[in-house]
């Protein structure tokens, strides 16, 4: 078992090589006392087993046997394999222990004084009856150094003259300094002796070996990097399970230590020495970086402890900082919306307004996917006019937008432009009752497939047909529409207006033209050069109000030029519809190149409208824009 | 070795702090408690009595008033007259009479008289108590004045008085119902009351300023109360009660066998002290402005606690001595002076987090019910600007307050909150209350006896050096 003999200490520091069960350990760094009473250290795994080279660094930990670790040990035993904790490869008991030896003698000495610091008062009784009231503060701090140095004792001082600085050293460099000492009005500095912070007489110790993870994966590291905020609550949802979990089985876990704590998918926790049974009372206050206030005051270990240890963290992922360094009872929380008043609530100084942890836990998994939705605003600009024509003198495009909030984490936009024909200003009411008719129809309830939306779509269209047919005796409309649930973009279209997409600077046709001369250019008998000078060109294929019912496929989608039913749209896209009066005399890279260079959207259009109109405005012209602006989270 | 007139326990919040940490705050409790034979002495008083005796003094506050049918003018104001009430100087006129005929004074005790409106004057100077007569031939001159409140030199007049006496306990008592005309004067006058380690105990009624009246029981080391008319809820004294007042006030003033108190700090480059908070029996700020801060009085027969605020720079790993506390202090039942030498604080600064947890939950009790009486105070800063705010504040304050098991301070916080809620708004007269409950008794948080603390030969003997 043991590698050195049974009647000799065990030396723990670095450099030596230990054996605990079946591994043999090089220990390499000494990272101090993370946890009140245990001491931890680096070590280099060097398996015994031959066949396995295994250059892995381990974590080792020695405290006193019915400390920190033994309490570890019975939580690791109620947990049983519990995949988020770091497999415990091996434990001991060592009957004598020396830890860092150089400074153990000392340290044992010390012990008896574990008591706050008591001053009693001085024993110069002579200051009592000198009723003189000045009494010179140079001369207190000299007459204070000379007791000083009179109750070290001797032997002590040298000991450590070598190399530590005591008052007696401190009285030689007063006595040096002393006119720069009356100048700046500071004390000298003086140093003592260190105390053994935890007096543990008992040299019998517990050891517990388990990996160490490596030092760029720990959340120590992770939190010095910008992560998002999706990723932040990700890692708190992580830590809020796990306390969640101890909190049911009785468990309180009240501080993280970060170096010992493996981001991942789970994250990994190698240290539980933090972890207490409820209802057990500290022996003394304290104060560390996670823990609730209440513990300053020794209260007993409640779940709100843990709850605040959650709320610490998600405070430091944000605020690059902890929140309560000092025991002040406020702090500042940036304003983000839910995060802040998560963080309030959590750590709040009245521990019961705190959340209990199952119920923190959710609202953190709530508050993700709320960041994880974008956010999309859309700005839209519009321009339409009657045009020059002296045979129209009314203007028989409408078009129209409709914006509305479906839920949290939807919104809803849709645009239509549509493009009456007929006499007697048939045409006019045909394409006003079709963009009512889509406006006005309520949104279904079960709207998150994107088949059911299409259907809808098709159902809009069917029924602004039937509602122009029984209305308009001679006159049909064309009808282009887009919808965009939050950043999915389908549409639905029929006839010659037209819906472009510009993407990047890119300009898209997404929407097919349903003519005569489309047709002609699509079979080859005509060349797009000529289809714009085509005596033909108002004759349309399909229209809304030429026939009873539309059948399957009258109406398009954007499988016929995307291939997709919707697309999905990126910041800056701009969807832009027209009726042919502006595509007719300003071509689609014109338009591309108002929209690319123009400051506003609004400008963009009216540029456009203003262009048609310069080129003699044959038709009614509308141009309908959208733009979206897309942010990650809130 | 003779025993030491007073016995003194400073405890630091932490014993261990984080080494290489910037920006920590450092909390220093001093716990004061005077020996079994100082406790049993009594101390001398010095009392100067300051009275408002402006216009509104004659309100009529209590009795059962009968109208005269008679209207008179004063001040510009319209007054009913009335018969078989007691106005506000009634009522202190009364309590003064009580006072000097309870036999509870002797001829240690002495008192003077000092009116204030317009003018000040000192009806009768420094005078034992004992010499009934010509106290109550003064104290029946006060109804002779009226006018405005220029409490400035009234408490001018009571400083001179008071200033050159030594080894007793002095007191200023000023009773106020107004505003004042000379507030600046008021506050400047206050730094030298503290320099003399003269505390004043306001007393405040109606339309008083509770931020000067404040202002000037803390920077004293004073106490203040704030007086009502009708039911005394709380934290608040019924104007009835105020022969009560007078009566502790004295008391209190016999058993401070303590005095004087001055503190000196000196700390080491990077570590600055920021506040001296005494935290118990009740709670005083102290100003900071020049050394040796003037920090009040010692009760004989309990404990006086002060908790001293540092801010400490980020220090390397090692056990250092970071600051050093001396007290001077009279004993008046002695009539001698005495001294603690500065006493080192020793702090060890450690390498690594999670070392230092250990923190003494007695200091952090006192940290806690210091920073409550701050929440308040913010709490009615903003109440009328921003009510929902204060109405969060006060409840964390109220909830804190309730783990303390504060009281009269919990039933006052309640009475704010209730008054927030209904009205969106705190009234003069609750804000007045709520602030002073704040300040006013704290709790005495578990503790081991000061006596049983180790001596230092205790400690030697233990160690073996």
């Amino acid at each position: 078992m043991s590698s050195h003999p049974d009647n000799l200490p065990l030396i723990i520091r670095a450099k030596e090589y230990l054996q605990i069960d079946s591994f043999s350990v090089e220990v390499m760094d000494y990272f101090g006392l993370l946890t009140p009473g245990v001491h931890y250290f680096k070590v280099k795994l060097l398996s015994d087993d031959s066949d396995t080279i295994s250059p892995n660094l381990g974590l080792l930990r020695v405290g006193s046997v019915e400390g920190s670790l033994n309490r570890e040990l019975k939580l690791r035993e109620s947990l049983g394999d519990y995949k988020i904790v770091a497999e415990l490869l091996a434990h001991k008991t060592e009957q004598s222990v020396l830890i860092n030896p150089p400074l153990l003698l000392d340290d044992l000495e010390d012990n008896l004084q574990e008591q706050p610091i008591i001053l009693p008062i001085a024993e110069n009784s002579e200051s009592l009856t000198d009723n003189s009231t000045d009494s010179h503060q140079e001369e207190n701090i000299l007459s204070q150094q000379e007791q000083e140095s009179d109750h070290i004792p001797q032997q002590e001082i040298d000991e450590f003259a070598s190399s530590i600085a005591t008052p007696d050293n401190c009285l030689e460099l007063t006595n040096d300094l002393d006119t720069e000492e009356t100048n700046s009005n500071y004390l000298e500095e003086e140093f003592y002796e260190e105390k053994n912070i935890f007096a543990d007489d008992c040299s019998e110790k517990l050891l517990l070996l388990t990996y160490l993870p490596a030092e760029e994966k720990t959340i120590h590291n992770w939190l010095k990097e910008n992560h998002s905020s999706e990723e932040y609550l990700s890692v708190a949802i992580q830590i809020c399970q796990f306390l969640a979990y101890l909190n049911k089985n009785n468990w309180c876990f009240i501080n993280l230590i970060p170096q010992l704590i493996k981001v991942g998918k789970p994250s990994i926790f190698f240290d539980l020495t933090t972890a207490y049974p409820i209802g057990e009372t500290p022996t003394c206050g304290l104060i560390e970086e996670y823990y609730a206030p209440e513990l300053a005051t020794a209260h007993e270990f409640h779940e709100p402890m843990a709850s605040y240890v959650v709320g610490a963290f998600l405070y430091q992922c944000f605020h690059q900082k902890l929140p309560l360094p000092n025991q002040e009872l406020e702090f500042d929380i940036h304003p983000i919306p839910r995060i802040y008043q998560l963080l309030k609530i959590c750590l709040s100084p009245v521990p019961e307004e705190r959340f209990p942890l199952s119920q923190l836990r959710d609202l953190l998994v709530e508050t993700r996917k709320l960041f994880s939705i974008k956010k999309i605003q859309w700005q839209v600009a519009s321009n339409s006019t009657i045009g020059l024509s002296t045979s129209r003198l009314s203007n028989e495009d409408n078009y129209g937008v409709r914006q509305q909030q479906l839920s949290n984490s939807a919104s809803l936009i849709m645009g239509v432009v549509a493009d009456g024909m007929g006499g007697m200003a048939q045409g006019e009411i045909a394409s006003q009752i079709a963009v009512k008719t889509v406006l006005e129809e309520p949104i279904p309830q079960q709207f998150s497939a994107e088949k059911s939306r299409a259907d809808w779509l098709i159902s809009l269209f069917q029924k602004a047909n039937e509602s122009i047919s029984h209305t308009v005796k001679d006159g049909g409309t064309t009808l282009s529409l887009v919808l965009a649930i939050s950043d999915s973009l389908m549409v639905a279209h029929v006839g010659d207006s037209r819906i472009y997409l510009l993407r990047q600077g890119e300009i898209k046709q997404i929407s097919e033209d349903h003519s005569l001369v489309a047709m002609l250019v699509a079979s080859g008998q005509i060349t797009p050069a000529e289809s714009l000078e085509h005596p033909d060109r108002n004759i349309l294929t399909k229209s809304l109000g030429s026939t009873r019912r539309l059948s399957e496929g009258y109406v398009q989608d954007l499988r016929r030029t995307t291939n997709q039913l919707s697309l999905t749209l990126e910041d800056n896209d701009i969807l832009l519809l027209c009726s042919d009066g502006v595509w007719d005399l300003v071509n689609t890279e014109e338009i591309a190149e108002f929209f690319i260079s123009s400051q506003s959207l609004q400008s963009a259009v009216d540029q456009t409208i203003d262009r048609v109109l310069a080129r003699g405005a044959s038709d009614n012209a509308t141009l309908l824009a959208l733009q979206c602006k897309i942010q990650q989270g809130s | 070795m003779s025993q030491q007139p007073l016995k003194v326990v400073i405890t630091p919040h932490r014993e261990f702090m984080p080494a290489d940490t910037a920006d920590q705050k450092l909390f220093i409790m001093l716990k004061l408690q005077p020996n079994q034979e100082i406790a049993n002495t009594r101390s001398s008083t010095t009392f100067a009595f300051l009275i408002d005796t402006s216009g509104s003094m004659y309100e009529i506050v209590a009795g059962n008033p009968q109208p005269t049918g008679h209207t008179y003018q004063q001040d510009g104001k319209t007054y009913n007259q009335v018969k078989g009430g007691m106005t506000k100087l009634d009522v202190v006129m009364e309590s003064l009479r009580n006072l000097i005929n309870s036999g509870r004074l002797d001829e240690n005790d002495r008192i003077a008289l000092i009116q204030f409106d317009d003018k000040a004057s000192t009806l009768v100077g420094l005078t034992p108590a004992t010499e009934v007569n010509s106290l109550e031939n003064a104290i029946a001159k006060l109804q002779d004045f009226s006018g405005g409140t220029c409490m400035g030199r009234g408490m001018t007049q009571a400083l001179s008085l008071l200033a050159n006496q030594t080894m007793t306990s002095r007191r200023a008592l000023i009773f106020t119902d107004g505003e004042t005309f000379d507030e600046l004067e008021c506050t400047e006058l206050a730094q030298d009351f503290a320099t003399n380690g003269i505390p004043i105990t306001a007393l405040g009624i109606g339309e008083y300023k509770e931020d000067l009246l404040m202002n000037l029981s803390d920077n004293t080391g004073g106490r203040l109360y704030h007086v009502v008319a009708g039911n005394a809820k709380g934290t608040q004294v019924a104007i009835e009660a105020l022969p009560d007042i007078l009566f502790e006030q004295v008391n209190q003033a016999q058993q401070e066998v303590i005095n004087n108190l001055a503190l000196n700090v000196s700390t080491v480059r990077g570590v600055k002290l920021n506040r001296v908070t005494r935290v118990y029996p009740d709670q005083a700020d102290f100003p900071l402005s020049e050394q040796p801060y003037p920090i009040g009085v010692a009760l004989g027969n309990d404990e006086t606690i002060f908790i001293l605020e540092f801010n400490v720079d980020s220090r390397p790993g090692s056990r250092a001595r970071i600051a050093q506390l001396g007290l001077t202090y009279d004993v008046p039942g002695q009539k001698q002076r005495g001294e603690l030498l500065p006493q080192n604080v020793i702090i060890q600064f450690i390498a690594g987090q999670g070392s230092a947890a250990q923190a003494d939950e007695e200091v952090m009790g006192y940290v806690q019910q210091r920073n409550i009486a701050k929440l308040v105070g913010d709490a009615t800063k903003v109440a009328d600007s921003n009510p929902e705010q204060a109405q969060k504040l006060l409840e964390t304050a109220r909830r804190l307050t309730v783990k303390m098991g504060n009281k009269a301070m919990e039933e006052s916080l309640n009475d704010a909150q209730e008054e927030l809620r209904k009205t969106k708004k705190i009234s003069a007269g609750t804000r007045k209350t709520v602030k002073m409950g704040s300040k006013g008794k704290t709790v005495k948080m578990n503790s081991d006896d000061i006596n049983e603390g180790l001596s230092q030969e205790q400690i030697r003997e233990i160690s073996g050096t």
